[in-house]
């Protein structure tokens, strides 16, 4: 691992330099709370920021995209083309870098998704410790990811005056060495650093989830009667998968355009949590109850996914979509509820399905 | 190919939802030139009969409050292949609707004073309580950019889908501050979304012009509402400036909590 110091003043001209080179997006302040967004005025960056709406998800998988545009009369297909520069990513939060590794795996998983790594493939991510909870509903240390981890290229540390970065890959090391704004990391700024991830630690020790039985856990709890309960608190609004790092659901459409003309395939954000989510040709729609859509979430968030990639947990603990709940509805709730439903009952509710000739759904 | 023929006819209403048409400025020659308009008297110079086109889509704005209405309207019908509920007025009854929670004789007197003998309504309905609906666009007004979608997908044969989701989701992709998170309310987790949350973005509550979603959870958005200060009669006041009498009884009483 290789450290090296940046003062505090030379974060505006390497943000500056940066955004020469790149699509420059960063966390700045809009009506009250932060956003994620494409910054031309690297003075409008805050470093400062708790957390922002929405995740930088959207650099590179938009809330909407064209994905082709059709012309009606000849059947030329086009697909617009991205704007030339690559996408750099400056002060990304630890749950969000694990949220872009998570969704790395969701995109990357054969066939990759083209559009998502078109843009993704020459990102240049800069992380930032978090020094402090950003909201009361966060939780990443429950699910560790309060932690640098995922894919930068840089990881910033706040220490006094400044941070400590650490370097990781070739761009890293490229990056850093052109820009001639760091200092090499003397001893009094890795005794500072090694404090500062000591306070770290101490400050995010949180509830510890039951991580390594999360998956069986909430699989065994499908049947419970408690998901009907929690409902009662669901609008199924689709706010908490739109806030979401990890989601990566999308509706297609084609739109016709251009006086029909033209047809666009757009490609927008959708959410399990719509009721028209689950429905298929016929009307038929496997998950028309608010608890099955929201079993399912949590399921996806607890199980499904974090089984298909190998990973403990598929949420990041960013604490959006309990901010975002009016229903005050948060993973950790589930995921420690899970643990509850006694064994006994599952094999009880099992027997009754078989008696009655319903074998369990997976 | 014979172009599609649309007429555009309004009932009692502001005409602001014909207006969206107008202020597709950038998209509106694409338009007339996909469709043919064959009536539509807030843009047209045309001096002939009202009712009497015979067209393929009908956009229909307003609400149905007079017997006059009602036959125009069926005339209309009978006129038409389509019909579009076009806007909250037409799609909900909407604002005209307020009246038919008061005293209809108190309210035309309040309103037309002396000459209220010549004046003869009945109460407020939307279109589809008169003839059949095939289609709605919600909203007041209309959102201008799904009414082009709309009227390009009609002219291509395509599906029409009708948004589903309710305005949260919208007000998210969009990196509103929720409303309720300012300490205002807002009903935009029980609407219908298609709006791009407008009211919330420029920093005001919905108050449901697009009707109710789906399935909407009215327990609790009773409960927020209460906890956010707002009691039943308040509640009832939000729900009638557009939905006064779009929402069945049962479901309104599941809202407000009072009958
Ligand atoms: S869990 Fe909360 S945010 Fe998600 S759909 Fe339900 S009410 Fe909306
Ligand atoms: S499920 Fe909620 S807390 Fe977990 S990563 Fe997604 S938005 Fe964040
Ligand atoms: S959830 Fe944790 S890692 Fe993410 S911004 Fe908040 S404090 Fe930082
Ligand atoms: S402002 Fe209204 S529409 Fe937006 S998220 Fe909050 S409740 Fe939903
Ligand atoms: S936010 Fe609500 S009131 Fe405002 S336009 Fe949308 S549906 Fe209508």
């Amino acid at each position: 691992m290789r450290l090296l110091f940046l003062p505090e003043n030379h974060v505006l001209p390497l943000a500056r330099l940066l955004a020469a080179r790149y699509r420059f997006w960063g966390p700045a302040a809009k009506g009250g709370a932060f956003v994620f967004e494409e910054i031309a005025d690297v003075s409008r960056l805050r470093l400062d920021y708790s957390t922002t709406l929405l995740p930088p998800k959207q650099a590179f998988l938009p809330p909407r995209e064209i994905l082709a545009r059709i012309d009606i009369e000849t059947h030329e297909c086009r697909s617009p083309a991205r704007p030339g520069k690559p996408i750099a990513l400056f002060g990304v939060h630890p749950c969000d870098l694990h949220g872009l590794a998570h969704l790395d795996l969701a995109m990357g998983e054969p066939p990759a998704d083209a559009p998502y790594w078109r843009a993704r493939k020459d990102a240049f991510i800069v992380g930032l410790a978090c020094v402090q909870r950003c909201m009361p509903e966060s939780f990443c240390d429950s699910v560790e990811s309060h932690r640098a981890g995922g894919p930068f290229d840089w990881m910033f540390t706040p220490v006094a005056g400044g941070y400590v970065v650490e370097l990781r890959g070739e761009a890293g090391e490229r990056e850093a060495s052109e820009s001639g704004l760091f200092e090499v990391a003397g001893e009094s700024w890795k005794k500072n650093y090694d404090e500062t991830r000591d306070r770290i630690e101490k400050t995010f020790s949180g509830r510890r989830l039951n991580l390594a039985s999360l998956s069986s856990d909430l699989e065994r709890s499908f049947q419970d009667g408690w998901w009907e309960k929690l409902a009662d608190r669901c609008f199924s609004c689709g706010a908490c998968t739109a806030v979401c790092p990890t989601c990566v659901c999308f509706d297609v459409q084609d739109e016709i355009a251009e006086g029909c003309r033209m047809a666009e395939r757009c490609r927008s954000w959708d959410s399990c949590l719509i009721r028209n989510f689950a429905e298929v040709a016929g009307g038929e729609n496997f998950r028309k109850l608010r608890s099955e859509r929201l079993r399912h979430r949590m399921m996806r968030q607890g199980a499904y996914l974090a089984g298909r990639f190998g990973l403990p947990v598929f949420c990041v603990g960013c604490g959006r979509c309990p901010h975002a709940c009016l229903g005050k509805i948060s993973p950790l709730e589930a995921f420690e509820h899970s643990r509850k439903f006694p064994i006994r009952r599952y094999a009880q509710r099992l027997v009754e399905h078989i008696k009655n000739g319903v074998t369990r759904h997976e | 190919m014979k172009k599609l023929r649309i007429a555009f006819y309004s009932f009692t209403s502001c005409e602001g939802c014909q207006l969206s048409l107008l202020e597709c400025e950038d998209q509106i020659l694409d338009i007339v030139g996909a469709v043919e308009i064959v009536r539509f008297r807030e843009a047209s110079s045309f001096k002939g009969g009202e009712f009497d086109a015979d067209a393929d889509v009908s956009f229909i704005e307003g609400s149905i409050s007079t017997a006059h209405d009602e036959a125009a309207l069926q005339t209309v019908r009978m006129r038409s292949k389509k019909i579009v509920a076009f806007g909250a007025c037409a799609d909900l009854g909407g604002v005209n609707a307020i009246r038919n929670r008061q005293d209809a004789e108190v309210v035309k007197e309040r309103v037309y004073g002396k000459y209220v003998k010549w004046i003869h309504t009945s109460a407020v309905r939307p279109v589809s309580a008169v003839v059949h609906v095939d289609y709605a666009l919600h909203g007041c007004p209309v959102d201008k950019d799904e009414l082009a979608r709309f009227l390009f997908g009609l002219v291509a044969g395509r599906r029409w889908a009708e948004p589903v989701a309710p305005v949260c989701f919208e007000c998210k992709l969009r990196q509103n501050v929720c409303i309720f998170h300012k300490g205002g309310t807002c009903l935009g987790p029980i609407v219908r979304g298609g709006c791009r949350a407008i009211c919330p973005a420029y920093g005001s509550g919905c108050d449901g012009c697009r009707g109710l979603a789906p399935d909407p959870n009215l327990p609790l958005m009773r409960r927020i509402l209460r906890d956010h200060g707002l009691g039943p009669d308040e509640i009832g006041r939000r729900l009638d400036l557009f939905n006064a009498s779009a929402v069945p009884d049962a479901m309104r009483r599941e809202l407000t909590g009072r009958a």
